[in-house]
């Protein structure tokens, strides 16, 4: 993306913003799916072998899983998922149909680009705005996770936060198409 | 006319370029807003509940799992160990690409990874014996198709989840349709390479091939016989996958390293975050296309046209592969298969099968132009023009419609190993 001009070449400030924003949200969905993926395999290993292998010796140790692993794995699950809008968004990994895309000349490109980042943009906003009040809603009922009995709105809370993310990325690339990534040469 | 505008409003996102999460968003919206009681926040809710499954949880692990598994040598494991048996066939090494590709299918759950993993080592290897580029290319691009059609595939679960089919179904109901898919490639293959020489079978090279890649071969028999046994459920199943790929790759192979172990999640989190939002929000679509009674609309409204069922499945069969054409799988199962699914089973096709047809008719877009995937990475991976890589998958897709056609007519195929009846 040497080629852009100048004016549109993004500040190193809004540069290194959006790099430690990414790391952030890697960070955020490794370790969100490194624990769906700890707890579900112990809890599994706990259930089908190490507790066959103690009944067998006749050894009573009571429940060999892991307690509603699956529940809080699927917790990990949304707050990693929402986080990996933002970083599917950095990455252009997006599932973008690509139909329409010869229905301009190719010279209009750039500025269709920008006008479809803007637009993306601005309906993600308005899907975090209702996603907050949706959490809201769930914080003012004090609703509760089965089995754990935990509020779900902090959980809940990944989700607006998640496309929060992506809209304020996306007026990034609007605003400075030199920050925007190309789409990938396929998506499967 | 709201429906008129619904389709414009499609065609204006489109247009647009947006992304698939934005287009699904704006229907569930439009449809709220006309048909519902136009509280967009029960969107957020629906995509709520729609996540909230256990069955979910299988995906991730088996991302997790596929991308742990094809990284390093197995790859070439399986190759040598495959080669060694088919050595004695004309046209072995191309049969061995077939059963390479497979075997590694029943490991990644993706269409390119196989055809990528398998292709960088076949490729020059039956290029530098002699084979054909065109046939050499068909053989690569069609067994990569397996990818998707032999459990565990990422599609299938997408439309289990989509369409509340059982997972264990669709993955038993991919087993007949992967061994016919294979057994008819793989008897081309020798067809067409029927003039080349035989090669001698030699215990040594099999034993050692063996030794390097049984670990790998194990893998897929571990995990689905797991899920056939009923010993696990498909998220148990993929647990265990990824517990053994981990072992296998780290203790074993020795090719993991504890460090790579960020880039493999890394990976995986960026497929979920392109795939988990807007499979939330299919599923959020789901639920308010159940509440409004569109897909009994829809039903209503095709068998007013069409009364047989096998009209019905032919131009369904037409419709898929026109899609295939212009769509990747996962959107095409995303959008159409809550909508054909209910109109199928209206017709009397079982969920399982019509998802097998569905997957079937999409894994043949792999290898059809303008978007077939297929086509491009390997245009891209082994440097062939598109023309040519087009040309050589024509009789390979032939072939596949053959086989579509026959698991539509013997639907037996697929669902023997899920009701055990022919």
């Amino acid at each position: 993306m040497s080629d852009v001009p100048e004016a549109r070449t993004a500040p190193p400030a809004a540069v290194r913003v959006l790099a430690v924003w990414h790391r952030v949200e890697c960070w955020v969905a490794v370790v969100c799916f490194t624990f769906i993926a700890v707890i579900l395999v112990l809890d599994v290993l706990g259930r089908e072998f190490v507790g066959p292998v103690f009944n067998f010796l006749g050894i009573d140790v009571g429940p060999t899983g892991i307690f509603a692993s699956q529940r809080l794995s699927i917790y990990a699950l949304v707050v990693g998922s929402f986080a990996g809008i933002g970083i599917a968004t950095a990455t252009g990994s997006h599932l973008v149909p690509r139909v329409g895309f010869g229905w301009i000349p190719k010279s209009w490109s750039g500025g269709m680009d920008r006008l479809a980042d803007a637009i993306t943009g601005g309906f993600l906003l308005g899907v975090a705005w209702y996603g907050f009040k949706f959490v809201e809603s769930s914080y003012s009922v004090d609703l509760r996770a089965p089995v754990l009995d935990w509020s779900v709105w902090p959980f809940q809370l990944a989700i607006p936060v998640g496309f929060l993310s992506a809209a304020c990325r996306y007026f990034a690339y609007a605003l400075w198409p030199s920050l925007r990534p190309g789409l990938p040469d396929f998506q499967e | 006319m709201n429906g008129l505008l619904l389709l414009g409003l499609l065609a204006a996102l489109l247009f647009l370029r947006q992304p698939l999460l934005i287009i699904l968003l704006s229907a569930a919206a439009f449809i709220h807003l006309v048909w519902g009681r136009g509280e967009l926040d029960y969107i957020l809710e629906d995509m709520w509940i729609g996540l909230d499954k256990e069955l979910i949880l299988s995906i991730p692990l088996f991302i997790l799992c596929g991308n742990v598994m094809t990284r390093g040598s197995i790859a070439q494991r399986l190759i040598d160990l495959v080669a060694a048996l088919t050595r004695p066939l004309p046209g072995g090494m191309a049969v061995a690409c077939v059963l390479a590709c497979t075997v590694f299918a029943a490991i990644s759950g993706s269409s390119i990874v196989t055809m990528l993993a398998i292709g960088s080592v076949m490729y020059p290897a039956m290029r530098q014996a002699g084979y054909d580029v065109k046939f050499t290319m068909g053989a690569i691009m069609s067994g990569g198709t397996l990818g998707i059609i032999i459990p565990p595939s990422i599609p299938m679960i997408i439309y289990g989840l989509v369409t509340e089919t059982s997972i264990v179904d669709l993955f038993a109901a991919g087993f007949g349709p992967g061994i016919l898919l294979t057994l008819v490639l793989s008897a081309y293959a020798v067809w067409f390479n029927r003039k080349r020489p035989a090669e001698s079978f030699s215990f040594d090279e099999f034993l050692t091939s063996f030794r390097r890649g049984i670990w790998a071969v194990l893998m897929p028999v571990i995990m689905l016989g797991g899920i056939y046994t009923g010993w696990f459920t498909a998220t148990e199943a993929a647990a265990v996958a990824l517990a053994y790929a981990m072992v296998i790759e780290v203790f074993v192979h020795r090719e993991l390293k504890i460090v790579d172990f960020y880039n493999v999640v890394l990976e995986a989190s960026k497929l979920g975050g392109s795939l988990f939002p807007v499979l939330a929000v299919a599923l959020s679509l789901n639920i308010i296309l159940i509440e409004h009674r569109i897909p009994q609309g829809m039903v209503a409204l095709m068998q007013g046209y069409i009364d047989s069922p096998i009209a019905f499945m032919v131009l369904v069969n037409i419709l898929l592969l026109i899609v295939g054409c212009l769509m990747t799988t996962g959107e095409a199962i995303l959008v159409l298969a809550p909508l054909l699914a209910p109109v199928a089973a209206a017709y009397g096709y079982d969920k399982v099968i019509f998802g097998l047809i569905m997957i079937l008719n999409l894994e043949i877009g792999y290898l059809t132009p303008p978007v077939g995937l297929n086509l491009i990475v390997a245009m891209s991976a082994f440097k062939q023009p598109f023309g040519l890589l087009c040309r050589a998958a024509l009789p390979f897709i032939l072939l596949m419609m053959g086989c579509l056609a026959l698991v539509v007519w013997q639907p037996w195929i697929a669902m023997y190993f899920v009701t055990g009846k022919v």
